[in-house]
């Protein structure tokens, strides 16, 4: 066990430079500079002055001194300045991280709280209405465009109907309340956000749980478990789902990025200072130590939520742990 | 309409698409940071409702014959929100800031022309031209920085980038950061405390959600788009809340051609595709009537605008008739004109994201190929479209607008030397008497010979086309019924901002520090 674990953290170094220099290498193909956000067609601007600017902010080197600038400090833990404002990316990030995560973090709790019933009924109702109506629900929340959803319950609860606030994450003068009223209204402003994206998120889940409970539904000791005489609920979540969720752990792995990763979608649409609009403004302005920030703790929890996925199958999967090959 | 006497009290909650990026003045050039900056400190000068620049810090000032030296004399008593005096100190520390090359401000051009600044006491300071610039008084309306808390700091990392302590009618209160930027009323503002308490500026990055947020009055004021403006928010419940207003807004859209071009360098050739483009209906379908015919390079407000300019009537005949005088034919009948055997085809570029350029762009394509002009769009990212094809001089014809400053000078837009890759003379545009205008227009002080210059060169350009001025759009603000003094000019809503105030059973808000 540990021998594979120290290989596989071994061969995740060199991936990770990789991330980061491909990264490097494309930010610097795309056109334009973080100046241009201050000189583009700014009249009071003069060549001079955009010269100067591209100096000062060191952009007048070769991109493979600047990539190996930026190594070197962010070997040390030094992850620099933020061209746009000149504050330090560590801490533009550390104050967006909470909200995104615990936005992400709430959406993936209810998702898999109602795709795995959902799943499991499903498969074991193949065929039945109740499973033709859930495929229905879950796939349109998958092909509806997220914006539009948003921005029509929006409409609906927060403006026509009055129910939620519209944007935000907390009323305006909510500081002065105690703790437990701006825990309510904050827990009232996430409803929206929260709702939508898990709307939109039922369906992979669910899927997975379903299709991973057909196919151990299939398999003999079910057949067995039946012939014991075990109650139907207690074959399907005692015996059947357990296995069923193995899958599961690769696509929890997999979805550990995106508990930071945030999106600009919702996080515009609803106004909340999240991880998802700080890389699209970074994107937008260029600002390539915010951008290589978040590419670069974005590459880390990738490959750490891959390792997680990958030990605690070995974990559950003696298969794996004993590198015999799997039927 | 009932009548209340100003009370004291509430919030004004205003929306912004983009958070502030830095609250220093002389760094700041985005809208967001400046609005901000705008309400904390003052500069010596500034514009009021007509448009005439006025005294801020600065109680008057004199202009030396030669127009080489202006004299300021400062109002006395002006305290720092620390409580600090404003000094001529503070100006001429600002002034040094500005020519610094390590400073990365936007606005040195203006100062470089500067030979010296002179402290002659407290309250006078001297200003000294290397030649006479007629500009200089309005970029007098830079934000002043105090030289007390600034003085050896680098502004790039200054705590005063997130807390600025200025002069203004509004101290800093705090910035919640991706959330929001608080203000509260200055008690000792020189102009007398505004009855408004705070100011609030929300950041909000989706349009659509700014409009929700105004219609549950989550948001005090917002600028709509045509749509809203006309349709959307069209229905009592809006009109009950919100007084809404429209007026022209500082620049134009223009289709810009590339004037090394041979097809685009004869002038009855840009004088044919000005009549063959219909302007009025562009506004009337893109701008749904919100916009005006723009004639030149400003807009009607300014004291620069010639009002006998007419524009030219949309009339498709004539423009064949002058492509025709040029040489552009249909000779081989497949419904393109010709010219030695060249058809007239070009492509207009655009950024994308802007819906009422990639229109206009459509309606003047239809409308050219219906004169036998064949033209494509290409619709380009922000930052390619400039660096890789303006800059590089690689476009046909460009759809584009400018944002224009008070003052008339135009020198870095339309002058002969400015058309190196990078300046703003993209379009190559070559006129010894436009030159000669602009290099006047920049020498000469008196208002009204000053006018005359700039109508002159008005007139000039309109007939010489270098560009087809399309439209000036309007902007269009919505704003809270419950405030009083609201009232719209020539620089727009909230230029009288510390006058406004809601009567004491409306007022919404009540935050006490």
């Amino acid at each position: 066990m540990s021998r594979y674990l120290l290989f596989r953290l071994r061969s995740l170094i060199p991936v990770f430079f990789g991330i980061t220099a491909i990264s490097f290498a494309v930010m610097h193909l795309a056109p334009g500079k973080p100046t241009d956000s201050i000189t583009d067609l700014n009249v009071k601007v003069s060549l001079q002055a955009k010269e100067q600017l591209i100096k000062l902010y060191g952009l007048d080197r070769p991109v493979h001194v600047q990539y190996l600038d930026w190594l070197t400090r962010i070997v040390r833990g030094d992850f620099g300045r933020s061209f746009k404002d000149g504050r330090p990316v560590s801490a533009k990030i550390a104050e967006r991280i909470p909200l995104t995560l615990l936005l992400n973090g709430l959406a993936l709790f209810f998702i898999l709280l109602l795709s795995v019933p959902l799943g499991v009924v499903s498969a074991a109702r193949e065929g039945s209405v109740f499973d033709h109506l859930v495929t229905l629900f879950v796939f349109i929340g998958f092909a509806l465009p997220t914006f539009w959803v948003a921005l029509l319950a929006v409409d609906f609860f927060g403006v026509k109907m009055g129910w939620l606030p519209v944007s935000g994450l907390f009323s305006l003068g909510a500081d002065r309340l105690p703790l437990q009223e701006r825990i309510a209204d904050a827990a009232r402003h996430l409803v929206l956000p929260v709702g939508v994206i898990v709307f939109g998120g039922l369906a992979g889940y669910s899927r997975y749980v379903r299709s991973g409970m057909l196919e151990v539904l299939q398999q003999d000791y079910i057949r067995t478990a039946y012939a014991k005489g075990l109650k139907r609920s207690e074959v399907l979540y005692k015996h059947a789902l357990r296995n069923a969720l193995l899958p599961m752990i690769t696509v929890l792995g997999l979805s550990v990025p995106g508990l930071i990763s945030g999106s600009v979608i919702f996080e515009s649409i609803f106004a909340l200072p999240g991880m998802g609009r700080l890389f699209y403004e970074a994107v937008m302005g260029r600002d390539g130590p915010v951008i290589m920030g978040i590419l670069v703790i974005g590459a880390g929890l990738t490959l750490l939520g891959n390792l997680i996925a990958d030990i605690a199958y070995a974990y559950a999967d003696p298969r794996i742990r004993h590198g015999e090959p799997a039927s | 309409m009932e009548r209340h006497l100003p009370a004291v009290g509430d919030a004004y909650v205003s929306g912004t698409i983009g958070e502030p990026i830095t609250l220093i003045p002389i760094l700041a050039s985005d809208s967001p940071s400046a609005e901000v900056c705008g309400l904390v400190y003052n500069g010596l000068v500034k514009y009021d409702k007509d448009l005439e620049l006025i005294g801020d810090l600065a109680d008057r000032w004199e202009i030396s014959p030669d127009g080489l030296e202006i004299r300021f004399f400062l109002r006395k008593g002006i305290r720092w929100h620390d409580g600090v005096p404003f000094t001529a100190e503070d100006v001429e520390f600002t002034y040094r800031r500005l020519i610094d090359p390590a400073v990365p401000t936007p606005y040195r051009g203006d100062f470089e022309r500067i030979e010296s600044v002179k402290v002659l006491d407290p309250w006078t300071l001297l200003v000294r031209y290397k030649e006479p610039f007629a500009p200089a008084l309005s970029s007098w309306g830079m934000g002043i920085l105090p030289k007390h808390l600034l003085e050896g700091a680098d502004l790039m990392r200054t705590p005063l980038r997130e807390k600025p302590v200025g002069t203004g009618p509004f101290r800093f209160h705090r910035w919640v950061r991706g959330d929001r930027v608080e203000l509260k009323a200055n008690p000792d503002y020189f102009e007398g405390r505004p009855f408004l308490d705070w100011i609030v500026l929300r950041v909000i990055p989706d349009q659509g959600t700014i409009f929700l947020e105004l219609q549950v009055e989550g948001l005090d004021s917002a600028g709509l788009t045509p749509l809203q403006f006309s349709r959307s928010s069209n229905n009592p419940r809006f009109s009950d809340l919100f007084h809404k207003f429209h007026y022209p807004s500082f620049g134009y859209t223009y289709l810009g051609y590339n004037l090394r071009d041979p097809k685009f360098r004869d002038p009855l050739v840009r004088q044919a595709l000005n009549a063959a483009i219909n302007k009025e209906e562009i506004i009337r379908g893109v701008l749904l009537g919100y916009g005006r015919e723009a004639t030149g390079p400003y807009p009607q407000e300014s004291w620069a605008f010639d009002p006998a300019i007419r524009p030219a009537p949309y009339d498709p005949r004539r423009a064949k008739e002058l492509l025709a005088q040029a040489g552009w034919k249909d000779a081989d009948g497949d419904g393109i004109l010709e010219k030695e055997g060249i058809p007239f085809e070009f492509t207009i570029l655009t950024n994308q994201g802007n819906l009422t350029r990639e229109l206009a762009a459509q309606i003047i394509q239809q409308r050219l190929a219906a004169i036998g002009i064949r033209v494509k769009i290409w619709i380009l990212e922000w930052s390619a479209l400039l660096h890789e094809f303006i800059d590089k001089g690689k476009f046909e014809a460009i759809l584009m607008g400018w944002s224009l400053s008070r003052d008339p000078d135009q020198f870095d837009l339309w002058h002969s030397s400015k058309i190196k890759p990078g300046e703003f003379n993209f379009i190559g545009y070559s006129n010894p008497e436009a030159d000669r205008l602009l290099e006047e227009g920049r020498r000469t002080f008196d208002p009204l010979r000053r006018q005359e210059i700039y109508r002159r060169f008005h007139r000039l350009l309109y007939e010489d086309q270098p560009v087809c001025f399309l439209y000036v759009p309007e902007a269009l603000p919505a704003v809270h019924r419950r405030f009083q003094e609201v009232e719209v000019s020539a620089i727009g809503v909230g230029y009288n901002l510390i006058h406004w105030y809601v009567p004491s059973n409306k007022q919404r808000y009540r935050m006490e520090p």
